[in-house]
């Protein structure tokens, strides 16, 4: 159907909304990568068969990530005329009896993790989603339709009030007014520099030459993040209107969307997303009627951490290798095929329609004095409850990790947090009351990045966290200026010989001076920063360096040329369980009686520590 | 070039040929189709692109995505990204090279699994995570490995 005004797309949003609050019970399952990795699948499934067995009529739809991946497979059950229910975890094998309950008219109680309000009488004693603990404090703006829309429908997302920004810009605006909007919003860049995205639209608007470009980064290489990817595989649709949006503001009628090779489901999403819109004819020529033409095309990344960087991001989509470019000239002014180019974020672009659809002076109302909106951060590694938050920013980093994270998975002590990645720098846990802002995160050494908040705990080395970047940022250097090519290489071997217990006479300050000279010497952001793990860990648990140079002992118990494994007689049970598992065959005993390892051939696999039902492997 | 390798690459080509990002999105295709980019693939590709032969190698050697050898029947990605390097991914991924008797080739010798170490799928929550062909499994330890590996043991038994 195509879609000629903004007044069939109203009428189309109205006709729409009974796919949202259908008569009959819908069934959302979240169905992401995460939640698909959690046995989504067999859930959703499982829901279709009982309820084609037992004659309930039900709505089911696969839907987007409603965040707490930690109780994934998430599922939603919204009844008419009451509320919805969110469960987690929901399994294959409880997806019988709440059907049955269901038919009952009782409402499924085990996992109800709370409701969420659409407009029917209350229901009294299930508390709302917003205050249980993962969910208190967080606001839904950007992750506004996540887990609420099926993202392969362009229906869903209208009824959501889906492209009616757009119609808004294209109708009632000029270039410059939605320019002037975004500006005034005090928007800046989700991407990691913070950048002011109205300012760049400005930039690249102003660039005399064309045609110009749009692109969006959803590179998303930053190991241990995946806000873009919950974007681009729940909300799609919100992308693409961004896309066209900017493309409007800049004065570009070509738009990239540029995807990382491993999210194949984003790129399929985006990809059904593009063909919707061509449809509706949203993409293509006269655009609703404003004389506006515009293109959308899905280019794929293949697997280098340094395409994400702007500059070699464009020689990719060029079909060249992903090697920077020295700044200036900036994309703004040459960037693909040497014509202005603006690239922003995903989760930049996915702020858009909402700034344009409530204004500018509303979203400004959330955040920080110099960081206004909310930012996604993915909490995960030693948590307890891992998932994609949304939080105003200058959000204290305590609430995120204690509050809604719970603390360290299995009650261990959290040490500290990583955040920005292999740029990135870890934060001490007696600095939580920092707020999560761009200046607060890089007075402290460390940087926002694109919100990847990895939790370490008193089971986390930071010599091996530091040595792990390195051997990343190393392997994933492009070779191209020598700072960085050789002087990270130099660190990540160092670092190679402390974990392995060859650290006696490395000193620790002239590592400092190396990484300093890394910093200020590399011609790209990769370089610059690369040091930044390995800095701020040595400032804020340099204890923990000395005990592997001079003690030869790693205290988290992870280093393993530095480790002894043994069984506690006083635990051991004589199960034999760790016997079966020992892939060399170190471990021995008699049955019912404690067991011993033998240290000679001990590889320290640590696949007993993961059988053992009684606690009783020591690892030192 | 009347190959079936030259046929297809020669169809992929020609839907690619003048969008952006034409390159990468062929060479995507064609692994796709083929499970690796072989020789032939190539050759075809940079005659309909018209791009030099050397500048696709360089950037099929350069992308850690794209292979130029076989991968095996079944082939798993471990991630080794940050969340789940901090829940064991090294062990983890030492164990599947082990239990698979796979060496740094990445193939086992009856060419029924391959590995490659990647950098996060973008299921950190889920973490330490592993997918085999195009399925992901989440939360994997040690003591799950072999029921995970099991269905495509008993389907290559089959086909072997
Ligand atoms: C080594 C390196 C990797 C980067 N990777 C990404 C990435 O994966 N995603 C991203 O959006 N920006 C990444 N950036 C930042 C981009 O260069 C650019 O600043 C950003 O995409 C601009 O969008 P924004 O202004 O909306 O943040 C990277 C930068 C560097 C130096
Ligand atoms: S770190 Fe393994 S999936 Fe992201």
């Amino acid at each position: 159907m195509k879609i000629k005004d903004a007044d069939s797309i109203k009428r189309l949003a109205e006709s729409s909304r009974q796919l949202l609050t259908p008569s009959v019970p819908r069934i959302a399952v979240g169905m992401s990568s995460c939640g698909l990795a959690a046995g989504a699948q067999s859930v959703m499934e499982a829901f279709q068969v009982e309820c084609g067995r037992q004659g309930v009529e039900c709505r089911i739809v696969a839907t987007g990530c409603l965040g707490f991946c930690g109780a994934e497979p998430l599922v939603e059950i919204l009844l008419p005329g009451k509320a919805a229910f969110v469960y987690g975890p929901v399994e294959e094998n409880r997806c019988a009896d709440m059907v049955a309950e269901l038919r009952e008219g009782r409402l499924p109680r085990d996992n109800l993790l709370g409701r969420r309000e659409v407009g029917g009488a209350e229901i009294e004693d299930v508390p709302p989603l917003s205050d249980h603990p993962f969910y208190k404090g967080q606001i839904r703006i950007v992750t506004r339709n996540l887990g609420l829309i099926d993202p392969g429908s362009f229906e869903e997302y209208v009824a959501c009030g889906g492209y009616q920004a757009l119609a808004k810009a294209l109708g009632a605006m000029s270039s410059e007014q939605v320019i002037d909007e975004i500006k005034s919003s005090g928007l800046r860049g989700r991407g990691g520099a913070g950048f002011p995205t109205g300012l760049k639209w400005e930039m690249t608007r102003k660039s005399p030459s064309s045609p110009k470009y749009i692109i969006m980064n959803g590179d998303e290489g930053d190991p241990g993040a995946y806000m873009d990817r919950s974007l681009m595989e729940g909300d799609p649709h919100a992308l693409v209107e961004a896309m066209i949006i900017g493309g409007y503001a800049i004065g570009a009628q070509t738009g990239i969307l540029y995807v990382r090779a491993e999210y194949p489901l984003a790129q399929k999403r985006l990809r059904e997303a593009i063909g919707q819109a061509k449809e509706a004819a949203l993409l293509g020529r006269d655009i609703l009627g404003s004389g506006f033409d515009f293109d959308l095309y899905l280019v794929s990344g293949a697997g280098a951490f340094v395409s994400g960087e702007e500059t070699a991001l464009i020689h990719s989509v060029e079909g060249r290798i992903a090697e920077p470019d020295p700044r200036p000239p900036y994309p703004s002014e040459a960037g693909l095929y040497g014509q202005p180019t603006c690239i922003n974020n995903v989760e930049t672009l996915a702020n858009v329609p909402v700034i344009l659809d409530r204004g500018a002076e509303w979203y400004g109302g959330f955040g920080a004095e110099k960081s206004k909106g909310t930012k996604l951060f993915c909490l995960v590694g030693e948590v307890a409850r891992t998932g994609l938050v949304e939080v105003p920013l200058g959000t204290p980093l305590a609430a995120i990790v204690h509050g809604m994270g719970g603390g360290g998975r299995g009650g261990a002590a959290v040490k500290a947090l990583q955040t920005g990645g292999p740029s990135g720098g870890c934060i001490p846990s007696e600095a939580f009351d920092l707020p999560a802002d761009y200046e607060a995160l890089q007075k402290m050494g460390s940087i926002m990045g694109s919100g990847g908040l990895i939790v370490l705990s008193e089971r986390t080395c930071m010599v091996d966290t530091a040595r792990y970047f390195l051997k990343f940022t190393r392997e994933e250097s492009c070779g191209k200026c020598t700072p960085c090519r050789e002087g990270i290489d130099y660190l990540s071997h160092v670092l190679d010989d402390i974990v392995a217990g060859k650290g006696a006479g490395v000193n620790l300050d002239a590592i400092e001076q190396v990484s300093r000279g890394i910093a200020a010497a590399s011609l790209c952001g990769l370089g610059q920063t690369a040091p930044n793990p390995l800095m701020t860990s040595l400032r804020h648990f340099r204890a923990e360096y000395e005990a592997h140079v001079t003690e030869n002992r790693c205290p988290a118990g992870v280093c393993s040329a530095l480790l002894h494994i043994s069984i506690d007689p006083q635990a051991c049970t004589g199960c034999t369980a760790c016997v079966a598992v020992c892939p060399v065959s170190a471990i021995s005993g008699t049955k019912k009686e404690p067991h011993q390892v033998d240290q000679s051939l001990c590889i320290k696999c640590k696949a007993c520590e993961d059988i053992c039902r009684f606690n009783a492997i020591r690892v030192v | 070039m009347d190959s079936e390798i030259g046929i297809k690459t020669g169809e992929i080509a020609q839907r690619w040929k003048g969008t952006p990002g034409m390159l990468t999105g062929a060479l995507q295709e064609i692994q796709e189709t083929f499970g690796y980019l072989p020789e032939e693939g190539i050759r075809t590709l940079a005659s309909e692109l018209d791009i030099p032969l050397s500048r696709i190698f360089s950037v099929a050697t350069f992308y850690s995505f794209f292979r130029l050898t076989p991968p095996g029947l079944h082939h798993i990605q471990v991630c080794e990204g940050t969340a789940c390097h901090v829940l064991g991914a090294d062990q983890l991924s030492a164990k599947l090279f082990r239990d698979l008797k796979i060496g740094d080739e990445g193939v086992s010798e009856d060419r029924l699994f391959s590995i490659d170490r990647v950098r996060c799928l973008g299921c950190c929550s889920m973490a330490p995570v592993v997918r085999i062909d195009d399925r992901t499994y989440g939360r994997v330890r040690q003591k799950n490995v072999a029921g995970i590996l099991k269905p495509y043991l008993k389907e290559g038994d089959g086909e072997n």
